[in-house]
């Protein structure tokens, strides 16, 4: 119990570790307001960057931005409509009605405090269920990582995208992307086309940055001339009496928030459209209407999607199954490391887990402190002309992917990967599932060989296996039934459902 | 009520889209040929590519709900594509990025970057190439501050 406290407080006390937690944590606001410039783009950047820290030092910085970026894209949201994240989709819908209204200052305060509670809750079931979690993970066998994985893609590629095909193909692209190179059980090259240089896989860093960061500056290059809307900015700090009001709200969107963000491959973003969404179902009269300045609407966006940080990180610190993009890159930060994400993560450095859990609580404190504050700097900040800005990023992922082999041609695989990035969300195909896919592959191949290894080559009796184990069948249930719940034939089911109902209360 | 219309090129793309995953399928059996078992190294890449042809196809086949979109001339084509964010001016960036990472090699990190950033900045802002200059400068001393001194990085 000692050592626990004693590692949770260790960033406090180490000034470099507070400090870049900090520092981290206020360049993540920045970074996740400025729409343009998103957290997993920062993230990605920051792995070849920080490749010759130590573990604290890298993963100090990586979660403070990542804090610190999930709240950041509300301020944009708020001000100008342009969500600077994803995660901050749900809070435009009440946020800039609110800012219209002339309360903008008290919009961005409460949207502050919210934010900071559900990262609160989300650490809180961090630190209980993790350690639990990764107990039960040690009973798992490899076929269900397999299947695992595949339900994180699965999720992935279906939830939060407009074509459920074109998010699980880009999620089975990512996959084989991954496969490249030389098969580790083997020694085989696949996918490499008799070329030495594809033997060692396509660095998933490097596609990372393509993927993220090049792409979303090519899209900017079309919106760059929109004119930017000045704002008044007033009243920040909410009153007492609006945080209690609203606290049952505030409890039930983060637990919420906290579940979606540790199922695999959902995040932030889903959990707070998932949040705004139940707060319209069970908020029976909001201080305005939805969608024209409703604080409830804002309340359940906002915590949702910081308390999934702390549920993300748990499928990544006990499984090693990313439960978002932005811990998917920090997955790959870990392996950089030597570390190796899963059950013998907390059971080898179980101090690990714990500076990462008061990386988190620190991250929390300076985002109420930067989040209040230094908000007419940001103001002048996103008034820097896109023309400026979009060339600036294109020379940090630049330097991103050289930095990773300190190879010029990882700088063409990145231009390469954020070309078909910038095709990809033209035409709509989500990039996450792909970069995910990237990141599962291996995983994914590794743990279908063991199993079928396990099943001495037989098929049925790998199939045999998942139906008679408890945790491999649970996992091909939520799998099938998340497969079903995608099809037409339940929609159709459902609208049916649904009018006859409405046809019975109408008689 | 008309069917929500495909974006120009979107047809296009989706054969694309079709014809790499066949490539994929065809390289992915080659892997282990006749001696495909459930448990060699070509059985989950095969089985991954055949995944990758099913959504292709299903993704043409979602795309058939939609209208095709109505663009008879050259003008008309080149004007829908700029509205999807198809623009003259993102093909120059990309060649813009293209052109830097070959200067890289020939004029070091310094130069290049300065005159990727100025040339860039000149073009997409239309702004004063004096001041732009200023910027690029200060923006280079920024960086070489940053991940030369701070984060020690190895720059290209």
């Amino acid at each position: 119990m000692d050592s626990v406290v004693l590692n949770i407080f260790t960033p406090l006390l180490n000034f470099q570790l507070l400090l870049l937690v900090a520092a981290g944590t206020f360049a993540g606001i920045y970074i996740g307001a400025i729409p343009g410039l998103s957290v997993t783009m920062a993230v990605s950047l920051l792995i070849s960057f920080t490749f010759s820290w130590s573990t604290h030092e890298a993963l100090a910085l990586m979660i403070g931005i990542y804090c610190g970026g999930v709240y950041g894209g509300s301020r944009s949201a708020i001000l100008l409509n342009i969500p600077g994240a994803p995660a901050a989709i749900a809070t435009s819908f009440d946020g800039y009605p609110l800012a219209k209204c002339g309360e903008a200052g008290r919009a961005i305060g409460v949207a502050t405090v919210q934010s900071v509670l559900g990262g609160f809750i989300g650490i809180l079931f961090l630190a209980v269920a993790a350690p639990a979690v990764s107990e039960f993970a040690l009973k798992f066998a490899p076929r269900d990582y397999l299947l695992l994985a595949v339900m994180g893609l699965m999720l992935v590629g279906s939830l939060g995208t407009k074509s459920t095909a074109k998010g699980l193909f880009a999620a089975s692209l990512g996959i084989v992307l991954g496969l490249v190179g030389m098969d580790t059980l083997t020694g085989q090259g696949r996918f490499t086309f008799g070329q030495v240089r594809l033997m060692g896989g396509i660095n998933y860093v490097t596609a990372m940055i393509g993927l993220f960061g090049l792409s979303e500056a090519l899209i900017q290059v079309s919106t760059r001339n929109l004119p930017i809307i000045k704002q008044k900015i007033d009243r920040i700090i909410p009153s007492w009496g609006t945080l209690v009001k609203y606290l049952p709200l505030s409890i039930r969107t983060a637990i919420l928030g906290v579940i979606v963000g540790a199922l695999p491959g959902t995040g932030g973003d889903l959990a707070a459209l998932l949040a705004y969404d139940h707060a319209k179902r069970t908020v029976k009269n909001p201080s305005r209407p939805f969608g024209q300045g409703a604080m409830e609407g804002l309340i359940a966006p906002e915590t949702a999607n910081n308390a999934a940080i702390g549920g993300a990180m748990i499928p990544m610190l006990t499984l090693g199954i990313p439960g978002d993009a932005v811990t998917a890159i920090i997955i790959g930060a870990l392996f950089i490391h030597g570390l190796k994400p899963g059950p013998m993560l907390m059971l080898d450095t179980p101090d690990l887990f714990w500076i990462i859990v008061g990386c988190l609580i620190l991250a929390n404190i300076f985002l109420l402190v930067f989040g209040l504050t230094g908000i007419r700097i940001f103001t002048r900040l996103i008034e820097i002309p896109k023309g400026i800005l979009i060339p600036i990023i294109i020379t940090f992922s630049v330097i991103g992917a050289y930095a990773i082999n300190n190879n010029i041609m990882d700088i063409y695989w990145m231009i390469g990967f954020g070309i078909l990035g910038y095709l990809f969300k033209i035409y709509d195909y989500p990039v996450g599932p792909m970069i995910l896919g990237i990141i599962l592959g291996p995983l994914l191949d590794v743990s279908y060989r063991r199993s079928i290894l396990y099943s001495k080559g037989n098929v049925l009796a790998f199939f045999n296996n998942i139906l008679t184990n408890p945790i491999s069948l649970t996992l091909l249930l939520l799998i099938v039934i998340m497969a079903v719940s995608q099809s037409k034939i339940f929609g159709r089911l459902k609208t049916m459902g649904s009018t006859s109902a409405e046809n019975e209360s109408d008689v | 009520m008309e069917a929500p219309k495909l974006k120009v090129g979107e047809k296009v793309i989706t054969y694309v889209m079709i014809l790499i995953s066949l490539f994929i399928l065809y390289h992915a059996y080659k892997i282990s040929g006749q001696k495909t078992t459930a448990g060699s190294p070509g059985a989950f890449p095969l089985m991954t590519s055949l995944a990758l042809v099913v959504f292709s196809v299903w993704t043409w086949g979602e795309n058939r709900k939609f209208s095709p979109g109505l663009h008879k001339s050259l003008k008309s084509r080149i004007g829908a594509l700029q509205e999807i964010g198809f623009s003259g001016d993102c093909l120059l960036v990309i060649l813009f990025v293209l052109v830097y990472a070959f200067m890289l090699k020939f004029l070091g990190f310094s130069i290049a970057t300065v005159i990727f950033l100025w040339g860039s900045m000149c073009y997409l802002t239309k702004g004063n190439w004096g001041k732009n200059l200023l910027i690029a400068l200060f923006n280079l001393a920024i960086i070489l501050l940053i991940f030369k001194q701070i984060f020690k990085v190895i720059l290209p």
